[in-house]
């Protein structure tokens, strides 16, 4: 019986952990539940709703952009893509058949999307409007339809900085980002109540809320000037292959922007093909030194303050000394200008001129009105990522940076910035805020809002801006501008040559950039034009030569597009023919000189230091913006030659060159030249033949 | 052989607790099948309580005999359980990738259900034969093999969720028999190393994956993770009071697969709550307290043994069950005792409070 008990004690021992394990492990399952469903409730309650209640979105078709013609420039194809719904198909197999025909996939390839376990499925994406309606005369169960909108660019590349693109859903840039609300519009949604199977509950709640389409945007943009800047733009990077060109054209009574572009550019059809920063609006975002252009400011404000009178006379030494430090002019080579008068200063661009104004002004009145005519602040333009530029803070406006500052030296703008100022000069003294957006509208043509010209602030008097502009008008006909004389057309300029400031803050040698900006009619100014040329690869580093004649060539087309017929005492008149000058053994500064008042082009060929021969020659009488061609040599032509880099060069122009250097030639094919042998900078004997092949560009 | 006289023994709240889970259980399937594919609202509810009616018969039948005669049938009972579980293999219907149902024409009868309960009864029988002898390491050897036999035939079903019960419940068992605490150590450390081994080298992939994803399951939302994410949004949504009795989102709109078999404490604890929740488990804490008390109270030790291993059963797949449903054990094929739906289990379970009720009807030696 001893044993028995023991048994039995031992037994009631065992049970006693037996139960003591138990309770621990369901005390452990309370625990975590009451964590599950007292302090994770809420988030896993939210799931749960989640859940059961799923949408499918009604997109809502993203908004038009017109120009200001109302000429399409980005749009939304609203097709509709074909989508299943798995769960609420009754007959997969019959689903499956019916449809094969209807969207030309294989049958085995939709029974296979049918009976996927998603909640919904892409059938067909984008299908046209027939397709769509032969798919809901089937009335099958579970295919439905979304409305997918697809941006597309009818004109691929054009304006397409300023558009931007559209992205996942949303703009990306451009007037498609700073809208993207207005353009988006609300998705709409169908809302029911799912079970966990993806079936549509049959009691459960249904409720369609619409999309609110996308509005329809009309901008200052003229389609027809857009194109014809970017032609020009497009032109000039062939021939001149420069590193990059920003165009601004502006109507300046309104501020209204009727074309913006830069290259290089991008298609925004297929925006992810190409570098991001080609996606940037340069004309707005890129700073750099305004060079001369920045003196049309300094005069405007010498007229204003009284401090300029045209006739007085000026001596320029080709240097001026500020609180100690030398300043030159562009002349100093030749010993300045020399004795001219003010009006001399601003058709020869002068410094120690343009400096005397600004001591005359003062430095303080100086910043007041540089900042007045809107440098140092951004416009406020309606597209992303403006830049600001710089200016000198007053307490660092010392008379060394005022003296800069008159002549457009550290400084930094933006092209809009000037494109701003140069319209208050044209209509009359008021600055005026650019803009690309001028209305907005609903798809129903309702309009929601209408923009109206905004003056931000009156600058100068209109005898002052009057007054600058009839000098402009001087450099085109007789200055530094001639190569942007349009004939029977009165039209205000300026060239602008600026170096570039590299990352480290210091110029970048040879290379600048070369601007022009001018408007016209003279009278009564409707467009304003400002172009700019990065660093050209390809001829002489001048505005004259480059931005100029680019100019002109727009305005011109322009100036005809816009209905502004030229003045009659000019139009029947026989072209200006001018003299051409001797540019032999001069060097290339030496030659802009006598090129610039005269309006004559000029084409390098060679790479020396000086002027080595020319056509046509000196003295002949040719029209205006005729074409000189110069060759650039080293010393005197010995037995031994540098072969030329013909590329670009036409074959009458290729034989003259060669000719000159006692070279022959063989052609083959027609055009401009694109490929030689031997290479450029070989040297070879005299009398050696060098094959050119030609083509149409 | 049946005397009125015993059913002033009868353990009456053992009974009750019995009946409520039993009703606890036909409430929440009525509520987890309301929607099915038959279109019957009631068709699953209506064949539980064809079970439940079937099963409280066969437990009332068990408990009114007697209970030490039984061990004269053990081994007969051993053999057919053996054969029933070779039957499955070879006739079996299969199912889920597994084969164990047998086809009986009027209901699927699955014979692993009732291999727990007679290994319980013949393995209790073999322990109460030999105790007292337990001092030497090998002497619970032929116990062991007694219990691996069965054990691997339901391990080739494959059912390893099943085997895992068997095992669990004879280690209860030879613990409560009397084998020395050190042996007990090594059986231990066996296991462990045994289910090491057999994870890594006995284990597929989706099957090592199906034991461990509950211990990340937002990393296969719509995979093997489904349903216990489901689970827990189910469990979580539930809150303190639960969305009602045929309210909740979770199991009325299919989200929750198997809602009224494996996951129905998920319903339950959806639909009434934490107090719903907790309420269930202190039923089944009261019913395996009344088990073991008349495990203390048992004439003898086959008795004490044959309640200590129902008790193990049930408070295994209860742990392991409910800690699926909120995410602190692996997904496994366990049902709730007396509360999921299935007719063998239902019945198994009855059967087991069927012996445990005439244990405790027989604790003293009637006086004739």
């Amino acid at each position: 019986m001893g044993k028995v008990q023991v048994t039995h004690l031992a037994v009631k021992r065992r049970l006693a952990v037996l139960l003591v394990v138990l309770a621990g492990l369901l005390l452990l399952l309370v625990l975590r539940l009451g964590y599950i469903q007292l302090v994770l409730a809420g988030e896993l309650e939210a799931k749960a709703w989640e859940q059961w209640n799923r949408g499918v979105p009604a997109r809502a078709p993203r908004g038009a952009i017109f120009d200001r013609e109302g000429r399409l420039m980005a749009g939304s194809a609203g097709a509709e893509s074909v989508v299943a719904l798995p769960a609420q198909i009754t007959d997969k197999g019959k689903t499956a058949r019916l449809l094969a025909p209807v969207l030309g996939i294989e049958e085995e390839q939709i029974y296979r999307l049918v009976n996927k376990s998603n909640f919904s499925v892409y059938l067909k994406r984008l299908v046209d409007e027939e397709t769509a309606q032969a798919v809901r005369r089937l009335e099958l169960d579970g295919i439905t339809f979304s409305q997918e909108p697809r941006r597309f660019y009818p004109h691929g590349r054009l304006a397409s900085q300023l558009l931007g693109f559209v992205g996942i859903e949303q703009g990306w840039g451009g007037i498609e980002l700073t809208y993207d609300e207005e353009l988006r519009g609300r998705d709409g949604r169908i809302e029911f109540q799912a079970d966990g199977r993806g079936r549509q509950i049959p009691q459960g709640i249904q409720r369609f809320i619409p999309p609110e389409d996308g509005s329809d945007l009309f901008l200052t943009i003229d389609q027809t000037i857009q194109f014809i800047v970017e032609r020009e733009m497009d032109r000039v990077m062939m021939e001149l292959e420069p590193k990059s060109i920003m165009a601004v054209a502006l109507d300046p009574r309104s501020g209204e922007v009727l074309a913006m572009a830069a290259r290089p550019d991008f298609d925004p059809n297929r925006f992810a093909e190409f570098p991001k920063e080609t996606w940037q609006i340069s004309p707005i975002s890129n700073t750099f030194e305004p060079g001369s252009t920045f003196k049309l400011v300094t005069l405007a404000a010498a007229l204003e303050e009284g401090k300029f009178r045209a006739e007085e006379a000026f001596y320029c030494s080709g240097s001026i000394t500020v609180a100690g430090r030398r300043m030159g002019c562009w002349t100093r080579y030749r010993g300045g200008h020399g004795a001219i008068d003010f009006t001399g200063v601003v058709l020869g661009s002068c410094n120690p001129g343009f400096v005397t104004l600004g001591q005359r002004i003062g430095a303080e009145r100086l910043l007041q009105y540089v900042r007045s005519f809107g440098f140092g602040e951004r416009t406020g333009i309606d597209a992303p990522g403006e830049g600001r530029g710089l200016l000198f803070t007053p307490q660092q406006f010392g008379p060394v940076e005022a003296a800069t500052t008159t002549f457009g030296q550290g400084v930094s703008v933006t092209p809009i910035q000037q494109v701003a100022a140069i319209a208050a000069i044209a209509n009359g003294g008021y600055l005026m805020r650019p803009y690309l957006v001028r209305e907005i509208r609903t798809r129903e043509g309702k309009v929601l809002s209408r923009k109206e010209p905004e003056m931000v602030r009156r600058v100068v008097s209109t005898r002052t801006a009057r007054e600058v502009a009839r000098i402009m008008e001087l450099v085109i006909t007789e200055g530094s501008g001639r190569n942007a004389y349009l004939e029977g057309y009165t039209i205000a300029g300026k060239t602008g040559t600026a170096q570039k400031v590299g990352p480290g803050g210091r110029y970048v040698e040879g290379e600048y950039i070369l601007s022009f900006v001018g408007f016209a009619p003279l009278d009564e100014p409707r467009f304003l034009l400002y172009v700019a040329v990065d660093a050209p690869q390809r001829g002489p580093q001048w505005g004259s030569q480059v931005s100029a004649p680019m100019f002109r060539k727009i305005i011109g087309d322009v100036l005809k597009y816009l209905g502004v017929a030229p003045s009659r005492a000019e139009a029947g008149a026989a072209p200006d023919m001018v003299v051409v000058p001797d540019l032999l053994n001069l060097t290339l500064a030496e030659a802009s000189e006598r090129l610039e008042p005269a309006g004559l082009l000029v084409r390098l060929v060679g790479s020396g230091g000086v002027i080595r021969n020319q056509t046509p020659k000196p003295g002949a009488r040719v029209p205006l913006h005729t074409q000189i061609l110069v060759y650039l040599g080293e010393g005197s032509p010995g037995e031994q030659v540098t072969v030329p880099d013909l590329t670009g060069k036409t074959m009458r122009e290729a034989g003259e060159v060669l000719g000159w250097l006692g070279l022959q030639m063989n052609v083959s094919g027609s055009g401009v030249a694109f490929r030689q042998s031997p290479a450029p900078f070989t040297l070879v004997e005299k009398d050696s033949v060098v094959d050119v092949e030609f083509r149409i560009p | 052989m049946f005397d009125h006289r015993l059913w002033r023994n009868l353990d009456f709240p053992l009974l009750l607790l019995t009946c409520a889970l039993v009703i606890v259980g036909l409430v929440v399937i009525s509520s987890a099948t309301l929607v099915n594919i038959s279109g019957d609202q009631f068709f699953y509810a209506r064949r539980q309580a064809v079970w439940i009616v079937f099963g409280f018969s066969a437990l009332l039948l068990i408990a009114s005999i007697d209970y030490t005669q039984i061990h004269r049938l053990a081994p007969y009972l051993y053999v057919l359980n053996l054969l029933l579980l070779l039957a499955v293999l070879f006739f079996g219907r299969e199912a889920w990738g597994a084969q164990r149902w047998l086809d009986l024409k009027i209901f699927n009868f699955q014979p692993a259900e009732f291999a727990k309960i007679i290994l319980i009864v013949t393995l209790a029988n073999l322990l109460a034969a030999r105790e007292g002898n337990f001092d030497a390491f090998f002497s619970s050897i032929p116990s062991l093999a007694h219990v691996l036999l069965p054990t691997v035939l339901i391990l080739l079903q494959p059912d390893l969720d099943t085997s895992l019960v068997l095992l669990v419940t004879a280690f209860g068992m030879l613990f409560m028999a009397g084998v020395k605490s050190r042996h007990m150590h090594v059986y231990l450390l066996l296991s462990v190393i045994g289910s090491v081994l057999f994870y890594f080298f006995g284990l597929r992939d989706y099957q090592r994956l199906r034991l461990t994803v509950f211990l990340s399951p937002e990393k296969y939302p719509l995979g093997p993770g489904y349903q216990l994410n489901q689970s827990l949004i189910a469990v979580g949504s539930g809150g303190f009071s639960g969305k009602g009795l045929f309210d909740g989102t979770q199991s009325q709109l299919a989200f929750l697969p198997a809602q009224h078999t494996d996951f129905i404490f998920s319903v339950l604890a959806e639909e009434t709550g934490f107090i719903g929740a907790v309420t269930l488990l202190l039923l089944f804490s009261l019913l395996i307290f009344r088990i073991l008390r008349i495990a203390a109270v048992a004439r003898d030790s086959f008795g004490t043994l044959v309640c200590v291993g129902v008790a193990g059963m049930f408070t295994f797949q209860l742990l392991v069950n409910i800690g699926m449903a909120i995410g602190v054990m692996p997904v496994a094929g366990l049902t709730l005792p007396f509360v999921s739906y299935g007719g063998s289990s239902l019945l198994t379970n009855l059967l087991a409070v069927g012996l445990v009720l005439n244990i405790g009807m027989r604790r003293h030696k009637l006086m004739f």
